[in-house]
């Protein structure tokens, strides 16, 4: 035992609810060093349950960080530290920030330099640790382009702040949400996306003094709670390697403290830096009891007392939820007053986080760190046009400005080069493809614009319908009955298409599949089935799971598909939700259910009908990088197949059209943060599902593309969720009569407007 | 296949985990059993159900490259009367942990990856153990298991061509390679089987859990 005690200690951050602080572990680890040692326990609020735990001889109680003086906080601390020569480990990141700008020598944390040359996402992590960081976007941009980055990653993508907070986010509308909910919280904090990395979570605490590296812990989680925080793990010796590397980590920044780097480790081995901590974390004293006890290391290197070596307990470590009667010298707040709110009764709860407020404390010190991490670059408003977008645009605002123009607003503006460039490339596509026929489709609903109908046409494009009437629209433009394709929940009724044959007709049931065999003569040279996409939960298609449902489809094909009638299989599923990578192992799945199923029913399947749903930014690179490669497979898994089919859906035209709106007023006396639009909802349908580009064209027609921010652009009629754009960045010169034009208006958004608020009726 | 327990082995593990003797019983009693084998009939019944297990392998290693995280979604574990052919699986709610290895080899050869058969030895506590027995009463009771000990079937899969295996658990679809060393749920002897003689050129021995292990025989842990 160590016969010297080291002076008194203050050990910040003590909460611990289930995101606990680290304090009360920082504290166990003393004590099991200095068992004689005077720790005093400091936080914000008597709510910190930490703050009574035994393992605190003493508790600094404070004001909560959103209120107290912060200059005479810092004198506080330096005077208890004077009085003591004690020292002090702060267990909060955003308080070792604050600290470090006052630098003060008795403070066990890291410097300032530590602080800014590690700024979150800390992309050049590799200069530093065998690791890489995961692709990442800052928010400040085109909201088109957060959308592209987030759909390229499949939505598995997490919205983040530079020093503390991260939320898995799901879809657009979830995203502004979440991101509007982490704005309130931490205030201007420079948020930015990243992809999520699948593997194990690893992490590494260490501690280090002046540079040097005292000692680290690897530690594996093996149990999470929701909030995906640690709850059980084991601790083994840091590797060697990665040792050497945060040694030289270190004593590259100088850093003082404890600190932990958090990693996802992916299946071939490699770490992904995930975040750095500026402290030691939470579950320290899980490493105490595997025998490396680091916050007993960075003492023992401040005092130079030695701290009592102890054997490890075990290698592995749990939680436990105990409870310890609370001190009489700091008893709980009065019960809360239970008030009516809008969405029922408000009593205090749990807080995860610390209950002192260390969002204010962030909010109070963000402009130090807005201006770390930005200190070279000036605050980004507007994006540049491209040379394309100037070209599209800048029409609109020439045909407006002429004298006898009498064009109202809202309307679409069809822009024909990017109409077509689409068609032309995927029909250029096709007829590299010699293995097998390869045919584009054209799905009608998407836009039955007869403009696009007709370029359909033009390029070789089959058209795809999911009604009669659809099939009919298309006819009328020029496609040809044998050409078109049926593929709708609507079962196919011969009649209405009067007398026509189709190329081919799909089933969405099973129901709908004994109809169209049993049909005579048959609507379709071909017939198929839509398939389910495999373990999801679709609405749409047969499913072909169990060994019962294989059978059922099975027999019916066997025994019913008449003789002269093709077998066709088709899959559909939206890239733009899943992503491509999710898309392509369900299409790989999609195609050995229909291997299987023409081995047990021993029909040829002669059609491969695959879509859809990609945005028109993914279409062109999938192309590229991997339909070439799916075809190939389609024709190894199926030899006797004639043709594959795809439908690229909204990929093909919802760039060709942009909704031109005009600013019926805006709001807002230091900065303008709402406009409203004459456009709304009925023109715009989709408007909150899916980001899109906004372009702001003043009455010079100059041109600017907007960035995301905290505007609102409002639509025109009397419904709470009729908003065109949240989250933007609105000109400080915005005008009435200005127009605001909005982007990937040319798919959904066409077909599925409607008139509503015009004093028009629907006919 | 010639069941021993290497001397020389024993002599240079870690301290047992399972009291020696109660171990030896225990492998005694289990020496009877061999790795599950799926019979099938002789007519379109097995062969469809065959044909059917084969070719969803194929889908779901379409969106997966673990050996089979599907079969808990298809079948509980529990007790199986044998022999089992493979049209009553198709129609069966509850596997065993043999039928379940089984169907994973088959699962992956269907994909063309080797895989092995693995027997094992597993401690619980006796409580849970009688609990195993009750639950298999009208199956044959505590064949497989003696006094805190249990037999238990997994699968072995290669990385390339080394000697360095991964065992996948198929009854609670994870790897054992992270289990307990001891105590509760660890795993005190094993025997990997190699009829393919893949391990022939690595002096018949395998590796894992970073110990070398010799095929075909038990290697107590």
């Amino acid at each position: 035992m160590s016969a010297i005690n080291p002076p008194p200690i203050i050990i910040s951050s003590c909460h611990t609810g289930s995101s606990p602080a680290p304090g009360v572990g920082i504290a166990r680890s003393i004590k099991a060093g200095y068992p004689n040692s005077v720790l005093i326990g400091k936080d914000q609020s008597a709510f910190s349950t930490g703050l009574h735990s035994p393992y605190f001889d003493d508790v600094w109680l404070t004001r909560p960080w959103g209120n107290i003086d912060l200059d005479k906080h810092l004198i506080q601390i330096k005077d208890r530290l004077d009085a003591t020569s004690g020292f002090f480990i702060p267990g909060s990141d955003f308080e070792a920030r604050w600290l470090a700008t006052h630098n003060i020598p008795s403070v066990l944390s890291p410097s300032l330099e530590a602080f800014t040359s590690t700024v979150k996402p800390f992309a050049n992590v590799h200069e530093y640790l065998p690791s890489k960081a995961p692709a990442f976007l800052d928010l400040k941009t085109d909201p088109r382009e957060i959308y592209n980055f987030a759909v390229s990653n499949g939505w598995r993508v997490w919205l983040k702040g530079p020093m503390m907070d991260a939320r898995k986010v799901y879809n657009w509308p979830n995203l502004l949400a979440t991101w509007d909910g982490l704005l309130k919280t931490w205030g201007r904090e420079h948020f930015f996306l990243q992809k999520e990395i699948t593997g194990l979570d690893v992490t590494v605490a260490f501690s280090a003094y002046k540079g040097k590296l005292l000692g680290a812990a690897f530690m594996e989680k093996r149990q999470m709670t929701e909030e995906g925080k640690c709850w059980s793990g084991e601790v083994n010796a840091c590797p060697a390697d990665l040792f050497e590397d945060i040694s030289k980590f270190v004593e590259k920044l100088q850093w003082t403290g404890g600190g932990e780097l958090e990693f996802v480790r992916d299946e071939q081995g490699q770490l992904w830096f995930i975040d750095l901590n500026y402290r030691f974390p939470a579950w320290i004293y899980g490493a105490t009891l595997a025998g490396i006890n680091l916050p007993g290391l960075l003492v023992e290197a401040a005092t130079g007392i030695p701290h009592l070596k102890t054997e490890a307990e075990s290698h592995q470590f749990t939680r436990l939820i105990i409870e310890v009667p609370v001190s009489n010298d700091m008893q709980l707040p009065a019960p809360p007053v239970i008030k009516s709110k809008r969405k029922g009764v408000g009593v205090n709860k749990l807080t995860s986080i610390n209950p002192g407020g260390l969002p204010q404390l962030m909010q109070r010190i963000s402009n130090e760190i807005s201006i770390s991490n930005a200190k070279d670059q000036k605050l980004k408003k507007f994006e540049k046009l491209t040379s394309e977008e100037h070209h599209s645009l800048a029409p609109i605002f020439e045909h407006l400005s002429q004298p006898n123009s009498n064009t109202e607003t809202p309307f679409r503006h069809f822009v024909e080069e990017r109409a077509k460039a689409p068609f032309e490339l995927i029909s250029n596509f096709a007829k590299r493809v010699k293995k097998i026929k390869f045919s584009p489709a054209y799905s009608i609903k998407t836009n039955p614009d007869p403009r696009l109908m007709k370029l359909a046409l033009e390029y070789g494009f089959r058209a795809e319908g999911i009604s009669a009437n659809e099939l009919l629209s298309a006819h009328e433009v020029g496609h040809a009955f044998e050409n078109m394709v049926y593929n709708g929940p609507v079962p196919l009724n011969p009649k209405d298409l009067h007398g026509n044959k189709i190329h081919v007709v799909f089933a969405d049931s099973m129901e709908s599949l004994k109809r169209l065999c049993q049909l005579k003569p048959s609507p379709a040279a071909h017939i198929g089935v839509r398939l389910k996409p495999f373990e999801s939960s679709s609405r749409f298609g047969i499913r072909l799971e169990s060994f019962e449902d294989y059978q059922e489809v099975a027999k019916v094909v066997k025994e019913l598909l008449p003789a002269d009638v093709g077998f066709a299989v088709h899959q559909h599923h939206q890239s733009s939700t899943n992503g491509e990578d999710v898309w392509l192992s369900q299409t790989r799945a999609f195609l050995q259910q229909a291997k299987l199923l023409e081995e047990l029913c021993e029909k040829p399947i002669r059609i491969i009908d695959i879509g859809g749903g990609w945005t028109h930014e993914s279409f062109i690179p999938f192309m590229g990088n991997a339909l070439e490669q799916l075809t190939d497979e389609i024709c190894h898994i199926f030899p006797n197949a004639d043709e594959v089919i795809i439908e690229p859906g909204k990929a093909i035209c919802e760039q060709s059209q942009f909704l031109v709106s005009r600013v019926l007023e805006k709001r807002g006396k230091e900065f303008i943060h709402e406009v409203v639009s004459d456009a709304c909802l009925a023109e715009l349908p989709l408007a909150v599902d899916f980001g899109r580009s906004v372009y702001h064209v003043n009455k010079s027609g100059e041109i600017a593309k907007l960035t995301t921010g905290v505007g609102r652009i409002l639509g025109r009629i009397c419904m709470e969720h009729d908003i065109l754009a949240n989250g933007i960045l609105l000109p400080e010169k915005i005008e009435e009569d200005d127009l605001l034009i909005f982007s990937h208006a040319g798919a959904y958004e066409s077909s599925m407007s409607y008139k509503f608020g015009n004093g028009k009726s629907y006919e | 296949m010639n069941d021993r327990i290497n001397p020389e082995f024993l002599m240079n593990i870690e301290p047992q985990k399972a009291d020696h003797l109660r171990l030896q019983a225990a492998l005694d009693k289990f020496k009877s059993l061999s790795p599950t084998v799926i019979s099938g009939h002789d007519s379109e019944c097995c062969q469809f159900a065959r044909k059917w297990f084969t070719g969803l392998s194929g889908v779901h290693h379409a969106i997966s490259s673990l050996p089979s995280p599907w079969m808990k979604s298809t079948w509980d574990w529990g007790p199986l009367e044998r022999p089992i052919h493979w049209c009553q699986i198709v129609k069966k709610s509850v596997l065993d942990c043999g039928t379940l290895s089984a169907l994973t080899i088959e699962s992956l050869a269907a994909v063309g990856q080797k895989s092995f058969s693995v027997q094992m030895v597993q401690m619980y506590s006796e409580d849970m153990v009688q609990d195993f027995e009750h639950m298999w009463r009208d199956e044959g009771g505590g064949y497989w298991t003696h006094q805190d000990l249990v037999y238990h079937e997994c699968v072995a899969v290669i990385n390339g061509s080394t000697n360095r295996i991964q065992v996948w658990d198929p009854t609670v679809e994870t790897f054992s390679d992270g289990s307990p060393t001891k105590g509760h749920d660890s795993v005190v002897a094993i025997k990997i089987i190699d009829a393919s003689k893949h391990f022939d050129s690595f002096h018949n021995q395998a590796v894992w859990r970073e110990k070398l292990l010799d095929i075909n025989v038990w290697n107590v842990l």
